[in-house]
């Protein structure tokens, strides 16, 4: 029995309660091991540079090694992980580029798009290698809320803690960045 | 959510693209919760040794609150 709670892969709230009651840095780096390739390669889908993608990368875990005593526990260790990545690398890019515009805002005119789960198929079936090129064409933090909505699969309610957004405000700027892809797309490939 | 999810197949291009960070990315983090983890035991250690010293150059009474006094005894009505 004990065997096999010592071989079983141990969950990311024991091994944080480990670090943070014992002061067990190899718990922080089974932690940082277990989740820095994926950071990694989240600031590269965002930032586009390894150089800068590492750097992020080092800050991201700085600021969850500094913050990891606040972790309430309430979501899962890798939602606020991600959205400490999110938000930095949105950070970076806002300062990078101040005229940047970050999310397509309410005053673009752009089409109605019927909201439901067919409409998403359409979305989530495009070829990888297009929909890639489509998250390059939308703006940085349209292609934030999609990642985190399609590929990190969080409710509304964690994006909008993660993005310190209200709920109504993450849903109408989901339907927008869903709009704004979908329009690039069929911009980009509308003859084939 | 629909079944076929290509932002799922993405992120697995994505990872087998970069399967790990650089090294010198864990050797710093790992290098900062050192440090960390050795400036908290070094307070842990000292801090109420400091505290009290620093209460002693303002003049406290470096003796022990719990070790009474006779003078302390007689007030508090204390026979020895």
């Amino acid at each position: 029995m004990i065997d096999s709670l010592h071989t079983e892969k141990q969950s990311d709230l024991l091994l944080i309660k480990q670090y943070l009651e014992n002061r067990d840095t190899s718990a922080f780096n089974e932690l940082y091991k277990r989740y820095s390739g994926k950071v990694y390669a989240k600031c590269i889908s965002m930032l586009k540079d390894e150089t800068l993608a590492a750097d992020a990368t080092q800050e991201v875990f700085t600021k969850v090694f500094l913050k990891l005593g606040s972790f309430g526990e309430k979501a899962k260790f890798s939602t606020w992980l991600y959205s400490v990545t999110y938000n930095y690398c949105i950070d970076f890019i806002r300062k990078q580029k101040r005229d940047l515009q970050l999310f397509t805002d309410g005053a673009e005119d752009l089409p109605e798009v019927i909201d439901d789960e067919e409409d998403d198929e359409e979305l989530l079936a495009m070829e990888v290698g297009r929909l890639r090129k489509v998250l390059e064409e939308i703006p940085p933090g349209d292609k934030v809320i999609l990642l985190m909505k399609y590929q990190d699969e969080l409710s509304i309610k964690e994006i909008s803690a993660a993005l310190n957004k209200n709920e109504s405000a993450v849903k109408m700027q989901l339907k927008r960045a869903k709009t704004k892809a979908k329009l690039a797309y069929r911009k980009m490939y509308s003859n084939n | 959510m629909a079944a076929n999810n290509n932002f799922k197949q993405l992120e697995k291009e994505d990872q087998e693209m970069t399967p790990h960070a650089p090294r010198k990315i864990e050797r710093q983090v790992m290098g900062l919760v050192n440090t960390g983890q050795f400036a908290g035991n070094v307070i842990e250690l000292y801090f109420t040794k400091f505290i009290k010293l620093f209460l002693m150059l303002f003049g406290a009474d470096p003796k022990e609150p719990t070790e009474l006094t006779s003078e302390d005894a007689q007030d508090s009505g204390e026979v020895r």
